[in-house]
């Protein structure tokens, strides 16, 4: 038995409210060891006690005398400065709860001054005294939407609890259900002594895993389950799962789950439990490499139960599974992601494909390189494809033949080379055909384009928004300018390491402004100070300006130009850029107050 | 300088710079694609705006003309409340009938930034509050039936903000 240490007396353990002012409480501080005493000792009632009993820890601490007197009581509360701002939302959640009872007791005052009884309710209107004019015009749900858009979560819960108008708007948008996420502290155990009946049931994700939870009993993750019937979207990362025996008995569904994205290499038993839970989802995203023969069952399982619903599907497939996704008649995907390094002949993701008209966006990762001829017949049994990314097979020389074959619906396109040995790839106008005239984006990886390749293929795609070079070789800046010259509607355009194989022998920089790019992104390409400006010079109305790796080629005229010659420009970041102190303070002084972000850093991890 | 007749629901005439108009994206779409001529001396009807209404935001119009467009609003970006300018904050210092006619007005005239820099100064008279006050601010009923709102609040305490 524990007793108080200011009265002696035994502490009760009890939460009745009776027992209230004779309850414990613990010091959390350091220097007392944990002093115990009672509330009421303490001088502590009210909202504070129940915050600090009742068993839902709002990151309120109480110290005793000694440990507010010793410096190091801090610590505690120091730890991070997250737990501050917990501390913080915890005396703003009290300070309500205090104005609250207040309110409510200066009500009962006025009741007693009319001579009215206290019905003590809400319902009782006559005694509230007006404080706002009535009538105030209805706003229509999309305005108190964009309200609600500006609130953090602390305050969108009250919004909630408001009235059922505000609730339904609040629950029916999903950009604003989307900031509520259950909570979990870190590292957390789903075992049998989890409870988790307080989840919130409006919560629309959870994740599993990313450090919080490392391991899940099947029996508490179902418990934990059912509380969220409005659970759409699920991440299972690397956690493991200690059964799935008896989860076939399940007697609840996740009716609106439409998300799951599996990562991990170790378990995949869960996929099974999904499986149960899940009859309407429709993307399932399985992103591991080495699934054993019994997680690959699974998997190929789900995607039957679910083939009706299934919208996106990103698995790795083996030459087993893929017999079996074969045999599904009802599929009509719309996103595929296919991988599959153990796949014998890779021609069988045409086949796969043929049976789904339905997709717009196919997505062939490096384990599921095909060769020219199958590309030019899966462009051909795909007539809705919008989005088409696919690596090129090893060591095989690809002829970009194919391209005539896509469908004419396709709007973005990614092609990507190897890795070890790039492509080379030559795009003329007799093998590039009628190419893709409704493309709007454009990526490539990984490719040497040799003498005029690049422009020839982009001049068969006038509406393109976007292009992306990545790890690719140009003859030299005036191919790539060249290029550009026909796209007048180029908005965005990013160069990573983009080299060039021969110098520019003159005059070679001259080409039209490009008025609607809005955004440029480079990083690490090999032009010198004066391409660089020559490249700025033609961007009128440059919104959002990244320079990454680009070392001493940022000199004082490009800063000069950077700082004056964009009108429009709301975001910088200059990365790994060597600008010296002088160079950084001009940019702050001369944009520092006028950009909505302004980044300059030596650090490369901030590139993105 | 061009200038265009407005007519407000009340039947008030406003005589408007062109530019100052074109704040409105319901004006510039009725002159620029459909096509209305502002020569022609007839003037547009806005059947929902009241004449006390546009009058102040025409105030607002005529201060923003010159503004920079706005970047494109993209759902991630943290939404702010704390970068109202102070001529915008002094100039939303009205009633709250008031506010809301401006929203609603700006609402129908396709006005985002004002509709934006609204939207803030409302968020601003939320933040903070309990339920209880939000309502008084409001206006608002608790129309939740006895218990629920207990089991609203109970569970409330069990979120955390996105990581």
């Amino acid at each position: 038995m524990e007793h108080c240490e200011i009265c002696h007396q035994p502490v009760a353990h009890t939460l009745r409210s009776t027992a209230r002012g004779r309850t414990g409480i613990a010091c959390s501080g350091t220097s007392c060891g944990g002093r115990i005493v009672h509330a009421k000792c303490a001088n502590l009632a009210g909202p504070v006690l129940e915050a600090l009993t009742g068993g839902s820890n709002l990151g309120l601490f109480w110290f005793c005398e000694r440990c507010r007197r010793h410096p190091e009581r801090r610590v505690l509360a120091e730890r991070n400065r997250h737990q501050e701002l917990t501390e913080l939302s915890a005396i703003r959640v009290l300070a309500a709860k205090m104005v609250e009872s207040v309110d409510e007791n200066l009500n009962h005052v006025r009741c007693l001054v009319r001579g009215e009884e206290d019905s003590g309710g809400k319902e009782d209107k006559a005694c509230q005294w007006p404080e706002v004019e009535p009538e105030l015009p209805p706003l229509p749900a999309e305005i108190w939407q964009s309200v609600f858009r500006h609130l953090a979560e602390a305050d969108l819960l009250r919004v909630r609890s408001t009235c059922r108008r505000w609730r339904d708007m609040l629950e029916g948008c999903t950009a604003l259900r989307e900031k509520f996420l259950p909570r979990f502290p870190k590292g957390v155990l789903i075992d049998g002594n989890y409870a988790p009946q307080f989840l919130f049931p409006a919560a629309s994700n959870i994740f599993f895993g990313n450090a919080r939870i490392f391991e899940c009993v099947l029996g508490a993750l179902l418990v934990m389950l059912r509380e969220t019937p409005n659970l759409k979207e699920t991440s299972w990362n690397d956690v493991m799962l200690d059964t799935v025996e008896g989860c076939s008995e399940v007697d609840f569904r996740l009716n609106q789950m439409e998300k799951f994205i599996f990562k991990g290499d170790r378990d995949a038993k869960v996929l099974s439990v999904m499986e149960k839970l899940c009859p309407n989802l429709k993307i399932l995203l399985i992103n591991s490499d080495e699934l054993s023969d019994a997680d690959m069952g699974r998997a190929v399982s789900f995607v039957t139960s679910v083939q009706k619903t299934l919208e996106t599907l990103q698995i790795t497939v083996t030459d087993s599974a893929m017999e079996q996704l074969l045999k599904l008649d009802q599929l009509s995907l719309k996103q595929l992601l296919l991988d599959g390094d153990e796949i014998t002949d890779k021609s069988v993701a045409v086949d796969f494909c043929r049976q789904i008209p339905s997709i717009k966006g196919l997505h062939l990762q490096s384990g599921f390189s095909l060769r020219g001829s199958d590309l030019k017949e899966l462009g051909e049994s795909l007539p809705n494809l919008e989005c088409f990314s696919t690596h090129f097979p090893h060591q095989m020389q690809i002829l970009p033949t194919f391209l005539a074959h896509l469908p004419t619906s396709l709007r973005h396109l990614a092609l990507v080379g190897d890795n070890e040995e790039r492509h080379t790839i030559e795009f003329t106008a007799a093998n590039v055909g009628q190419g893709c005239p409704h493309l709007t984006h454009l990526a490539l990886h990984e490719i040497i384009l040799p003498g005029d390749s690049l422009q020839q293929l982009t001049a068969k795609s006038p509406q393109l928004t976007s292009l992306t070079l990545e790890t690719v070789d140009i003859r030299d800046w005036p191919a790539l300018y060249a290029a550009f010259a026909e796209l007048s509607s180029l908005v965005r355009i990013h160069l990573s390491l983009v080299n060039t194989q021969e110098t520019v022998t003159e005059g070679g920089n001259v080409f039209n402004e490009l008025p609607n790019v809005k955004f440029l992104k480079l990083n690490y390409c090999d032009f010198d100070e004066e391409e660089l400006a020559a490249l700025l010079g033609v961007l009128p109305n440059l919104q959002q300006l990244k320079l990454f790796n680009m070392y001493e080629k940022v000199s004082d005229d490009v800063l000069g130009m950077i700082c004056r010659k964009f009108k429009r420009l709301s975001e910088l970041k200059i990365v790994g850029c060597s600008l010296t102190p002088a160079q950084e303070r001009l940019i702050y002084a001369e944009l520092g107050g006028a950009l909505r972000s302004l980044v300059i850093s030596e650090n490369r991890h901030n590139c993105d | 300088m061009s200038t265009i007749k407005l007519e407000t629901s009340d039947g008030v005439k406003f005589t408007v710079k062109t530019q100052v108009a074109k704040c409105s994206g319901t004006i510039r779409t009725m002159l620029e694609d459909i096509g209305i001529n502002p020569q022609d001396g007839e003037a547009i009807p806005l059947s929902n705006v009241h004449s006390t209404i546009l009058q102040k935001i025409l105030v607002w119009a005529e201060h923003h003309v010159d503004d920079p467009e706005p970047p494109r609003d993209d759902a991630d970006a943290a939404k702010r409340t704390d970068d109202i300018c102070s001529w915008d904050e002094d100039f939303l210092k009205v009633d709250q009938r008031t506010l809301f006619d401006v929203m609603l007005a700006a609402n129908y005239l396709d006005m985002k930034q004002l509709i934006a820099v609204c939207c803030k100064t409302v968020a601003n008279m939320i933040k903070g509050k309990t339920a209880d006050q939000i309502r008084k601010t409001f206006n608002i009923e608790n129309d939740f039936p006895p218990g629920d709102e207990d089991k609203i609040r109970l569970r409330n305490q069990f979120c955390e903000e996105r990581r």
